[in-house]
């Protein structure tokens, strides 16, 4: 249940940019999330509606991007996307794989009044 | 209105993990974050490693667990320092919870310090505490199908301790494919096969640790 202190954390940010920008209600929190991550998407809005109720941030949605991932191959250089971590590399079928993308957990933007 | 933010959802973990990571350089201690699921053997290594390597350097111990003081009493008979941080719920640690536990442990006396995380392949990994290294540690009656199941932690480690290699014959376990997919996950991993209760591998592991210790 790590969605939990994802979701706490969430909120701390978007507090701290309501504040900033003087906003009083919150429509969409836009987010980057890599498959790596292993953050179940509906885990993750539950914990944040629970979070948020009777908030300022109440009924905010979150707006998923999932970010496959993404490696080099460390023979060749060549650039994929990982579909299956036994694949070799689908250019010269090298083993080894140097991650490149797919960890990301990012806040992108936040929508509100 | 529409604001661009562009942050890490876990920066203020991070900030907190790497002054962390700054006052160990600074003490010269060895940070080790030991995870693995539950009953993969993370007490009884400890205990090993601890009564193996103790005239060699200053060990302190960091237990982490949902509740209980079971660990931490285990460890504390080995006569060295340990706190132990009970979590309430949370199926990790964190920055911040390490953060307060070195106010009870004497930095200053210690070579290597060993934070036991909550057991837990998927939680753990997201949370950086400020350690030198990840350390997983898994057992053979776990199965062989953990590379697929939990990539992340595999990325992330450094090494990989496989214990309990005495119970081989009597389980279906595949050690062959188990390190060939490990490596797959993550190239650089170390793999040192070991046996709490036999005692195999364990001068590896040992080894493994006092050359980190040593260039620490």
């Amino acid at each position: 249940m790590h969605e939990l202190s994802i979701a706490q954390n969430i909120v701390d940010i978007v507090r701290d940019q309501m504040r900033i920008h003087n906003l009083s209600k919150i429509e969409s929190i836009s987010l980057r999330i890599g498959v790596l991550r292993s953050v179940v998407i509906e885990s993750l809005s539950f914990s944040f509606d629970v979070l948020t109720a009777g908030s300022p941030l109440e009924g905010a949605r979150l707006e998923v991007e999932e970010v496959p991932i993404k490696g080099r191959c460390m023979e060749c250089g060549q650039r994929f996307t990982v579909e299956n971590w036994l694949d070799d590399c689908p250019f010269c079928g090298g083993p080894g794989v140097e991650i490149t993308s797919g960890k990301e957990l990012d806040i992108v933007s936040i929508e509100g009044d | 209105m529409k604001i661009p933010v562009v942050q890490k959802v876990l920066e203020a973990n991070e900030r907190i993990a790497d002054e962390n990571r700054r006052l160990f350089e600074e003490m010269d201690v060895l940070v080790i974050n030991l995870v693995s699921g539950p009953g993969a053997g993370k007490t009884t290594l400890l205990e090993k490693t601890i009564h193996g390597l103790k005239d060699q350097y200053r060990f302190g111990v960091i237990e982490g667990d949902i509740q209980s003081t079971l660990d931490a009493e285990r460890i504390a008979s080995t006569g060295i320092p340990v706190v132990q941080i009970n979590t309430g719920g949370a199926c990790h640690l964190d920055g911040n919870m390490i953060r307060e536990a070195i106010d009870n442990i004497d930095l200053g006396s210690v070579d290597v310090l060993v934070v036991e995380n909550v057991g837990n392949l998927v939680c753990p990994v997201e949370f950086d505490i400020g350690e030198a290294f990840k350390v997983m540690l898994l057992s053979v009656p776990e199965g062989d199908d953990k590379p697929f199941k939990y990539p992340l932690i595999f990325h992330e480690s450094r090494l990989l301790l496989i214990n309990k290699m005495d119970l081989l014959p009597y389980v279906e376990y595949d050690i062959g494919k188990m390190c060939d997919q490990s490596r797959k996950l993550n190239p650089h991993l170390e793999i040192i096969q070991i046996s709490c209760k036999t005692g195999e591998g364990l001068s590896s592991w040992f080894d493994w640790l006092k050359d980190k210790v040593d260039k620490a």
